[in-house]
C-alpha cells in the first residue's frame, strides 16, 4: 500500500506540467529594438513601421519588461490618423503576466492579467472587460530568436475578430 | 545738425546689430539632457486629462545645438464608466537655430498633430507657437512658454483645441542617478 501510494505520487509529480518551471531571462535580451505593429479589428488595420520596444532584464533574469511605443497610421476612407500605440507588459518568475494592455498596445490602456506558458516560445491569453470597448480576449505567442523580437496575437475585442503582430529588431550588438 | 543725424543714425544701426543679434543668438541645450518624471494636465471642452507618471526623456548631442525631447505616458480622464486612461504619445526637437519640430501641436496626445514653430526667447526660458490642422480630427494651436532650470522642465501652453479654450501643464523633475 505504502509503495502504491509512492508510486501514485511519483507518477503526478512526474505528470506535472513542465510549463509550471520558473521563468528566466538572459540579460542578453536587454537592450532597445524598433520595430514594426500591425493591428486589424472591425474593419480598421492601424501600422506602424517605427515602433519603439525597451526590453528590460534584470542580472538575475527572473521577469522581462518590455515597453512598446510608436504611432500607427490608419487610413478610413478619405480620413488618415496616426494614433500613439502605448503598452507595457511584464512577465514575472511565477509566469504571471501582467500587461496594460490586453491589445498588446493601443490609444488606451485596457489593463489585464494572465498566465505564460511554455519556455522558449511563451503563450498566454489575456481577458479584460473595458467599459470602452468590452470584452477582450486575445491569445498571445512571444518569442525572441537572436536579435529578434515576434509578439503575435489573436482573439475578439469588443465581438470583433482581432490581431495583432509586433516584430522588431534589436538595434546595436 | 548733420552731426547729430549722423550720431542718431549710428546709434540707430548699432541698437538695430545689437537687437537683431540678440534676437537671432543661437540656443545651447547643454546640461538639459536626461531622464525627467513629469505630471501634467491637458483640459480642452470638458476633458480633463490628467498624468502623474510621464517620462520625460531629453536628449542633447555633446555640441548642445539641438535638445530632442519624448514624452511618453498615460492621461486619465473621467468617464461615465470611471477613468479612462489615454496616451500621451509625442516628440519635438529645438534646435539652436531657433526651430521646434513637433509631431505634436498639444506636445503628447494619442492623436499625432503634426506642427512646426519658431523659438522666442533664451535657451532657459523659450516661447513658441504651434498650430496643427488634421483632416477627421481638428484644428488646434497653442502658444507655449517653456522653462529649463536644470532640475525642472515647466511647460505651459495656452490656445484653441477643436474651437474651444485649451491648456497644456507639464511639470517635470530630473531623475536623479
Amino acid at each position: 500500500m505504502k509503495a502504491l501510494s509512492v508510486l501514485l505520487l511519483a507518477l503526478t509529480l512526474g505528470s506535472l506540467p513542465i510549463h509550471a518551471a520558473g521563468l528566466k531571462f538572459s540579460p542578453e535580451l536587454n537592450g532597445h529594438y524598433r520595430g514594426t505593429l500591425t493591428y486589424s479589428s472591425n474593419g480598421l488595420a492601424p501600422t506602424g513601421s517605427d515602433f519603439n520596444v525597451v526590453v528590460t532584464v534584470p542580472g538575475n533574469g527572473r521577469q522581462a519588461k518590455i515597453a512598446i511605443d510608436g504611432f500607427a497610421t490608419a487610413t478610413q476612407g478619405p480620413t488618415t490618423i496616426s494614433y500613439a500605440f502605448l503598452g507595457n507588459l511584464k512577465i514575472a518568475p511565477n509566469r504571471t503576466v501582467t500587461a496594460d494592455n490586453a491589445l498588446l498596445a493601443f490609444y488606451f490602456q485596457i489593463p489585464a492579467t494572465g498566465r505564460a506558458l511554455g519556455q522558449k516560445k511563451l503563450s498566454y491569453t489575456l481577458v479584460s472587460n473595458d467599459p470602452a470597448v468590452g470584452n477582450v480576449t486575445m491569445t498571445y505567442t512571444l518569442s525572441f530568436q537572436g536579435k529578434k523580437l515576434t509578439i503575435l496575437g489573436t482573439g475578439t475585442a469588443g465581438g470583433n475578430p482581432t490581431s495583432v503582430s509586433l516584430i522588431a529588431k534589436r538595434r546595436g550588438p | 545738425m548733420n552731426r547729430l543725424c549722423l550720431s542718431l543714425a549710428t546709434l540707430f544701426t548699432a541698437g538695430s546689430i545689437f537687437t537683431s543679434s540678440a534676437l537671432a543668438a543661437k540656443l545651447d541645450f547643454t546640461g538639459y539632457a536626461g531622464s525627467y518624471k513629469a505630471t501634467s494636465i491637458v483640459v480642452f471642452g470638458n476633458t480633463v486629462l490628467n498624468g502623474s507618471n510621464i517620462q520625460f526623456d531629453v536628449a542633447v548631442p555633446e555640441n548642445g545645438r539641438q535638445a530632442k525631447i519624448k514624452i511618453l505616458g498615460f492621461g486619465g480622464a473621467a468617464s461615465n464608466s470611471g477613468i479612462t486612461y489615454t496616451s500621451l504619445l509625442g516628440n519635438f526637437t529645438l534646435t539652436s537655430q531657433r526651430r521646434i519640430v513637433a509631431d505634436n501641436a498639444l506636445l503628447a496626445f494619442f492623436v499625432r498633430l503634426p506642427a512646426t514653430g519658431r523659438l522666442s526667447g533664451s535657451s532657459k526660458r523659450l516661447n513658441f507657437s504651434l498650430a496643427s490642422s488634421v483632416s477627421g480630427v481638428g484644428d488646434f494651436s497653442a502658444t507655449y512658454t517653456l522653462r529649463f532650470t536644470g532640475k525642472k522642465i515647466i511647460i505651459t501652453g495656452t490656445g484653441t483645441a477643436l474651437g474651444g479654450p485649451l491648456s497644456v501643464q507639464y511639470i517635470a523633475k530630473k531623475k536623479h542617478r
